[in-house]
């Protein structure tokens, strides 16, 4: 059955694209975000390394001030020591000197593994330690010859050596300050960087994160309209299978009115003709009691017609109940129906495969086909010979019964499943032409088919199939004819 | 007394089942005195002597044959007021009718009918039919009476 109300322009790939679609956005703003989280821990520990360098470029500045306020501090103690002999201020400068000393192995420590500042401090301490050699000199010659020879001493040899020394320590300042500089302005760039990321990434997440919401209300929407149109066609389904209904019941109505008062009148005709025939039989010549004998046949003829009609009706109103049926006991069954004690015909039922199917209506269509054999092949008398035999042929079952009877001709095949269509004249052979077109109803409505071969004078072969197990695709098969 | 006593009601609306029924139970010598009522209505009204029947002898049919098809009250109808009334319930009824569909079998069932039988075409199977069922109820069965 065609579904209804359903869009068919919309095929799942669309469907799968959209919902690929939503989980793509969902997860590349999450990746995206992971990133820019793990971009901003990174970030942070930067600027922790160069609030470190800054931390220690202060430092070493710091220390470089005091080298240079300790090589002031000594020359201050010697001049002083010059003008007053004071033997206190001798022992501040040696002081200063040490401190020096102890802040210049300071800044070797830090320096290590920067040869050039190591270069710079090496030459600080070389010039510093010659500053302080002599100023011994120039204390030694005041204790040997008195304040004056060697103030004349410190005059001569003092002046301008100090200079080179702070030179020294200005070289190393202003390397400091330039990687100060440096360093503050990488930090700035980066920072700078890490806060357009941030911006724009940031951004982009929540971007695709609302496009990812946004195509979910469409999809919740869509879902939501499918769902009616789904609830709508099932309300035309329901107004279908009422108006199915109702025609079901006129139907039945109809072939009750039948069954009725189309079989009623013909009861009369026959028996009025018959009571005819029994209270004048003697006054009646030959011809007249044939007349009557014909208005009898004639009448029995349109019942039987009729009884074939309703049940092909019958047949196509009944609900199928399937059950797993041994179909070589059905066989046997439908043949005593059919009559077989009565025939002459050598009857063989090979190995029959079992099938999933109504019990009433295959045995119908048994009952049918094994008659019109029996049927067909009397004229062969005690020659005459049935087969039938079976298979299983993947998901299908398929059975066959073969007769060597009269057989028909091919060409007039298509008409043989027809209602009240007959190959055979009705002085040749009894029959209302329902019994193959009630067969074919009953496979047709069971999934499956039958399908006749024959050749005039040869006999005919019946071949029926249906699906060996029940599925409920094949179901809804056939129908009301 | 110049009343006999009835021992068929046949309840048939065609003229024509009617006469080939007669015709088998007095040729077949299965009943003498057939009532022979054209629908429901008349039916009651001969069972419960009433109206037209008002003055008949009292007395029961020893069995009644139903059409079931029949104008103004149909043959279930009948069934059913017949077995629901304790003075009728007794008395055998056999359904006679042209109709194979279940329906009709199922609810005469379950009215109460004692039998039901489909009337053939064929006339031979027809009288057959009437004279069995009438041998059977008449003859054969033992009632309470």
């Amino acid at each position: 059955m065609k579904s209804l109300g359903l869009d068919e322009n919309s095929p799942a790939v669309v469907e799968l694209d959209r919902r690929w679609r939503f989980r793509w956005a969902f997860g590349i703003s999450f990746v995206l975000l992971i990133a820019i989280a793990a971009y901003g821990v990174v970030q942070n520990q930067r600027a922790a390394a160069s609030r470190g360098l800054l931390a220690r470029t202060l430092a070493i500045q710091g220390v470089v001030l005091d080298l240079a306020h300790r090589g002031s501090l000594m020359e201050l103690h010697q001049r002083g020591y010059l003008l007053t002999g004071d033997m206190q201020a001798l022992r501040m400068r040696d002081e200063a000197a040490v401190t020096a000393r102890a802040q210049v192995d300071r800044l070797l420590r830090w320096f290590a593994g920067q040869p050039r500042q190591v270069r710079q401090v090496r030459a600080f301490a070389a010039a510093f330690e010659q500053r302080h050699e002599r100023m011994q000199v120039v204390s030694t010659i005041a204790a040997q010859h008195g304040l004056a020879a060697a103030r004349a001493a410190f005059a001569l040899r003092g002046q301008g050596s100090l200079e080179p020394m702070l030179a020294t320590l200005g070289a190393i300042r202003a390397g400091q300050e330039r990687l100060l500089q440096a360093g503050t302005v990488r930090a700035d760039a980066e920072q700078q960087r890490f806060g357009r990321v941030l911006v724009y990434g940031t951004a982009f997440a929540m971007l695709l994160l609302a496009l990812a919401a946004y195509s979910l209300l469409a999809q919740l929407g869509r879902n939501r309209r499918l769902a009616r149109q789904l609830i709508g066609a099932n309300q035309l389904q329901a107004s279908k299978a009422a108006e199915l209904e109702r025609s079901n019941r006129e139907l039945e109505a109809f072939s009750y009115t039948v069954s009725h008062d189309l079989r009623a009148p013909l009861r009369h005709v026959d028996g009025y003709a018959r009571m005819l025939q029994e209270d004048a039989a003697d006054q009646l010549t030959p011809d007249m009691l044939r007349y009557l004998d014909m208005i009898s046949r004639s009448s029995r003829h349109m019942g039987l017609l009729i009884d074939d009609l309703l049940a092909f009706s019958r047949v196509g109103r009944k609900p199928l109940e399937r059950i797993t049926l041994d179909m070589g006991d059905l066989v046997r069954h439908a043949l005593h129906e059919a009559g077989a004690e009565r025939a002459q015909a050598t009857i063989d039922i090979g190995s029959l495969p079992a099938a999933d199917a109504d019990p009433v209506l295959m045995r119908q269509a048994w009952v049918n086909l094994l008659s019109n054999a029996i049927k067909y092949s009397a004229p062969r008398g005690a020659d005459a010979r049935i087969e039938v035999s079976g298979e299983r042929d993947g998901a299908l079952v398929r059975y066959r019964v073969r007769d060597n009877g009269v057989g028909f001709d091919m060409r007039y095949a298509d008409k043989l499943f027809g209602v009240f269509h007959r190959l055979h004249s009705q002085d040749d052979f009894e029959g209302t032409g329902v019994g193959l077109a009630i067969v074919r109803q009953i496979l047709e409505r069971h999934g499956g088919s039958v399908s006749a071969d024959a050749r005039p004078g040869e006999g005919a072969t019946f071949t029926i199939e249906l699906p060996a197990q029940h599925s409920p695709e094949s179901r809804q098969q056939g129908g009301g004819p | 007394m110049s009343y006999q006593q009835v021992e068929i009601l046949l309840v048939e609306d065609s003229s024509a089942d009617a006469e080939m029924t007669l015709r088998t139970l007095k040729k077949r010598g299965i009943a003498n005195t057939v009532e022979w009522v054209r629908n429901g209505v008349e039916a009651l009204d001969f069972l419960f002597c009433q109206n037209a029947y008002a003055g008949r002898p009292s007395g029961h049919p020893r069995m009644v044959l139903l059409d079931l098809k029949m104008p103004l009250m149909d043959g279930l109808q009948v069934l059913e007021r017949m077995k629901s009334d304790p003075r009728t319930r007794t008395i055998p009824v056999v359904m006679m009718t042209s109709s194979r569909e279940e329906g009709d079998l199922l609810t005469s069932y379950r009215l109460g009918v004692n039998s039901y039988v489909v009337k053939p075409v064929d006339f031979g199977d027809f009288a057959d039919m009437v004279s069995q069922v009438g041998m059977y109820w008449m003859i054969s069965n033992q009632t309470t009476e």
